[in-house]
């Protein structure tokens, strides 16, 4: 693994924002916060990656014997997994509300808060 | 109370008012609503002062009474216990100022506002008081969550609309940038100083002084093994 599972993640991070920033299209923009995330799912599980280790789960592996992942950046991964589809359902829900009331998902279409 | 069993009720208090409210918001009326709400802010006032003031040096709380490396630890500093003070204050400001000059719909929504800034209270009073850094991250995507609910809370003007879907994509691409990328791939980089890993939550905590810029517990990082 080495370094390239890092520089993956920062091509996907990378790859994510030239998306947000380019977007034209609500629904895209939130399609590329998605992206971003799983990013940082490559970097936890890379964090924790440890060679010639096993899944840390006890139940058929006696404690010592041989060396297992971190289930700590797991546990995290698991919970950025679930935080990331609330925030996802949430921007999706207010992107709903701006279509009905404003028949516009385009970024540019937010002038309510010019000044 | 010993300031050990004063640590979860702080974060335990807002959260479990946060789903009363919301269950029994529906049925009550406005002023049993608000009366609620500040019942329960003023008690984590309280809670947080009794803490704070009781806190000499550090207090931690092993919840469930497990170990350090697998449980979740709630630690006291002065400093981490007076921002969840600072916390607690301006939330009873909020919700005493919200009494008047905040109009709450009625019906199927009613409780929601109060229930949402109880857990954005929760939020952040955990994150100013956890002892390790995954919890940090779940105080902060609570905190990250309600931040944009209560910012969209005025669903049908235009501008709250408009600030909730920005301020939730900026925010949401810093919290992915800076509390993710940042403390993890500084923690990796040191993390061969520690050798063989016996413990991954102690290679965390034990590298936990890199991570305190993100964090308002600054000074509760280094010493987040629990000493009593």
């Amino acid at each position: 693994m080495g370094i390239w599972v890092y520089l993956a993640a920062g091509w996907v991070l990378l790859v994510a924002l030239y998306g947000l920033v380019t977007s034209r299209n609500l629904i895209h923009a939130i399609g590329c916060l998605a992206v971003a995330q799983s990013s940082t799912y490559l970097l936890l599980l890379a964090v924790g990656y440890r060679r010639g280790a096993t899944a840390p789960v006890y139940s058929d592996l006696i404690p010592g014997t041989r060396p297992v992942v971190d289930p700590v950046v797991q546990a995290l991964a698991l919970t950025d997994v679930v935080v990331g589809a609330t925030v996802t359902a949430l921007l999706l829900a207010l992107t709903i509300q701006l279509r009905k009331r404003h028949h516009t998902v385009d970024p540019q279409g937010l002038t309510g808060l010019k000044g | 109370m010993a300031s050990g069993n004063l640590l979860p009720l702080a974060v335990a208090i807002p959260l479990l008012g946060a789903a009363f409210l919301a269950v029994a918001g529906r049925r009550l009326p406005r002023l049993g609503c608000d009366a609620l709400a500040t019942t329960i802010a003023t008690l984590e006032v309280v809670c947080l002062t009794l803490l704070w003031t009781r806190t000499g040096s550090v207090a931690t709380a092993r919840l469930g009474g497990w170990a350090a490396q697998v449980g979740i630890v709630l630690i006291a500093d002065p400093i981490g216990a007076g921002l969840a003070l600072l916390v607690a204050v301006l939330v009873l400001a909020v919700v005493v100022y919200s009494w008047r000059y905040f109009e709450e719909p009625a019906g199927e929504r009613a409780g929601i506002f109060p229930a949402l800034l109880l857990l954005f209270e929760a939020g952040m009073a955990g994150f100013a008081l956890t002892g390790d850094l995954f919890n940090a991250f779940v105080f902060f995507e609570l905190m990250g969550a309600a931040a944009y609910a209560l910012t969209g809370y005025r669903i049908e003007d235009p501008r709250p609309l408009q600030g909730a879907l920005t301020f939730g994509i900026v925010d949401w691409v810093e919290a992915i940038v800076r509390a993710r990328h940042g403390p993890v791939s500084r923690q990796n980089s040191s993390a061969s100083r520690y050798g063989p890993v016996t413990s991954p939550t102690s290679r965390m905590r034990a590298d936990g002084c890199s991570v305190n810029c993100s964090g308002p517990s600054c000074s509760s990082w280094p010493v987040a093994e629990p000493r009593s």
